[in-house]
């Protein structure tokens, strides 16, 4: 099959015989096939003539199938045929083909939906097994201190931790900066400039910080714990854990979930303060609220229990987009299809967590640290 | 059957390479002629995975020259090196079908990659020709629609290779093609090789650690160590061979066992 036009070709010779000759590597040159197959189609019975393949130079399972189709799958009585071109012939008269199994439509309409109902309740029921689980593992870890994967845990921390506080600086204080531009233009106008430091130190500590940091998280953290347990099912080392007798509850997720219950908070306040300095910063340059009036100010504006309400959001979302993270993870099955559509479950899930559970926050506390 | 001076399908010359400071090919020699079967065999770590990547252009090599039907793997325009590819199969260690595909799909693909280069594809013609390739790795009709996690591992193996011979290849690559079966599958799957071999006229380049295939395959051994061939020919010459490795790899309890049919080996 040197090139890719195949020069295949036939002729009938006095009215009995058909001769065939060029390569007929037609593998490559569907067009070709098609139409001999249609010319030969046009023979009417082609068992009655004499088929001459000797001045065929080569053949290929295309040319020998547009062959066996023409032959209306059986070999003509009167073949000329070297034997390596007949043994084309005789696998193709071994070959079967299934049919993809067949679907009912109306079926799949209710399997389906079915399976949504059960699949999302198996999740969220899965879900909720995980965290008992993994509260079982905590209480089983606190009796056996000395078993407890402590190197696993410092490792999650320096993953989700370390190596995510410059992206949150950065996100921090570009945020810090923006909002004290616009909220300070409006403040300007009604000369109160110096409510800056309220307003910013509210609306950083007991909301953006800790959401920043989750939906950040989530993205960068949740979906790599998705994906490094999912891609163990592929490699069968989630196997190998379990046959060892490890639980990967203990090994895989509950290092996770404390290492980013540990984090988030604390990075938590990273961004806080990050936020905070790019609001100071803005303010004195812009609004001539000066850098230590800002810091001095803050205190007295802002009640110290929104910086714990913050603290306590961001522990809440690092455990939830651990949790979930993992979740995803450990029921991955061993195809690369699942383990792309369970990250980006785990992603998806997680940020509606967090956005739910912020607002729900929200309206609970209400009368917690506003005034 | 081979002769000595068939045309080289594969040919290296003189080939350094070196992984992580590590030197793991210093000037290696290799010629695969027309319709042999060449079993590469080496300890582990000895570069069989590596020069068998570099032949297929996976790997860049470090100096020497790799030519495969004629052409010179380092010097190919994407189109020359396309169609290249066209022309030889892999059969992959870990058979790396893909796992999102069924196996039906999995056979379809290298063929419908072909109308990236303009070339039309006939589905019916594909089905016919799919169910044909199962046919001839033994593999029942119903596979097809099985996906790769279904399948057991001696499955699997004949899927890929189903898959590595779906553009009728002229050259066949294959890299540790009964690692993880069972003995009696592997045996099955070495029978069907030499059977593919013999009815597709396939020169085919073989990466394996089992004795079984060595034996019941290949036309000559090429024995890797030490960074280059210690020795190349066939089964009786390279048993008698006196190195380290070979004395090993043949004379080993196992080895031995397995291929008392051989005077070669019974001799000593």
């Amino acid at each position: 099959m040197a090139g890719i036009r195949s020069d295949a070709s036939w002729a009938r010779a006095d009215n009995s015989e058909i001769r065939l000759s060029g390569s007929w590597s037609l593998l490559l040159d569907a067009g070709r096939s098609r139409r001999l197959r249609r010319e030969l189609g046009q023979l009417g019975s082609p068992h009655h003539y004499r088929w001459n393949l000797e001045r065929v130079d080569a053949l290929d399972s295309a040319g020998a199938l547009v062959l066996w189709e023409v032959w209306q799958r059986r070999l003509p009585e009167q073949l000329a045929c070297q034997d390596d071109y007949r043994l084309w012939f005789k696998r193709l008269a071994g070959t079967r083909f299934a049919d993809p199994p067949l679907r009912h439509r109306l079926a799949d309409v209710f399997d389906g939906t079915g399976n949504g109902v059960i699949g999302f309740m198996r999740t969220v029921g899965g879900i909720l097994l995980l965290i008992g689980q993994l509260m079982v593992d905590v209480a089983w870890c606190v009796r056996h201190p000395r078993l407890t994967p402590w190197k696993e845990i410092a490792a999650t921390i320096h993953h989700v931790g370390a190596t995510s506080m410059l992206l949150l600086g950065v996100v921090g204080f570009l945020i810090g900066v923006v909002m004290a531009i616009q909220i300070g233009m409006a403040l300007q106008q009604f000369g109160a400039a110096s409510m800056i430091v309220g307003m910013m130190g509210l609306a950083v500590l007991r909301e953006l910080g800790p959401v920043i940091c989750g939906l950040i998280l989530a993205g960068r953290s949740g979906s790599a714990m998705t994906a490094g347990i999912g891609a163990m099912h592929l490699t069968g080392e989630y196997d190998a854990l379990r046959a060892f007798g490890s639980s990967p509850s203990l090994r895989l997720a509950l290092p996770r979930v404390v290492g980013a219950g540990i984090s988030l908070p604390l990075l938590v306040v990273w961004t806080d303060f990050a936020a905070l300095i790019g609001g100071a910063v803005t303010a004195q340059m812009n609004l001539g609220v000066g850098f230590k009036l800002f810091l001095a100010q803050l205190p007295a504006q802002v009640q110290i229990v929104n910086f714990w309400i913050g603290l306590c959001k961001g522990a809440l979302f690092g455990l939830t987009i651990a949790v979930i993270g993992c979740w995803f993870g450990m029921n991955a099955s061993p195809d690369t299809e699942s383990l792309s559509r369970n990250t980006t479950l785990s992603v998806v899930t997680s940020l509606t967590l967090i956005l739910l559970f912020d607002a729900s926050s929200g309206a609970l506390l209400t009368h917690v640290g506003l005034l | 059957m081979p002769t000595a001076h068939a045309e080289a399908v594969i040919e290296v010359r003189n080939l350094h390479k070196s992984l992580g400071g590590r030197p793991i090919h210093a000037g290696l020699d290799l010629t695969v002629r027309r319709g042999e079967l060449m079993a590469v065999i080496g300890g582990s770590g000895s570069g069989k995975t590596t020069l068998l990547q570099q032949i297929i252009g996976l790997m860049p090599t470090d100096t020497g020259t790799i030519r495969v039907l004629g052409q010179n793997i380092g010097h190919l325009e994407p189109e020359q090196a396309r169609a290249l590819r066209r022309r030889w199969g892999v059969l992959f260690q870990q058979s790396a079908l893909f796992s999102a595909l069924n196996v039906y799909d999995n056979l379809a693909f290298p063929v419908r990659e072909l109308r990236k280069e303009g070339l039309a594809v006939d589905e019916d013609l594909l089905r016919e020709g799919i169910a044909l390739k199962l046919h001839m790795v033994g593999l029942a009709p119903d596979d097809a629609w099985k996906y790769p996690f279904e399948l057991s591992g001696g499955m699997a193996k004949r899927a890929a290779l189903a898959r590595a011979l779906m553009l009728e290849a002229e050259l066949l690559f294959l890299d540790e093609p009964t690692s993880g079966l069972d003995p009696a599958s592997a045996s099955e799957f070495d029978t069907l090789l030499a059977e593919l071999h013999e009815e597709l006229d396939l020169t085919a380049l073989m990466i394996t650690h089992d004795i079984y295939s060595v034996a019941t395959l290949s036309t000559r051994i090429a024995v890797l160590a030490e960074g280059k061939l210690a020795v190349v020919g066939t089964l009786e010459e390279v048993a008698g061979f006196s190195h380290p490795f070979v004395a090993n790899f043949f004379r080993s309890r196992h080895g031995a066992n397995r291929l008392r049919v051989l005077p070669a080996c019974e001799a000593r």
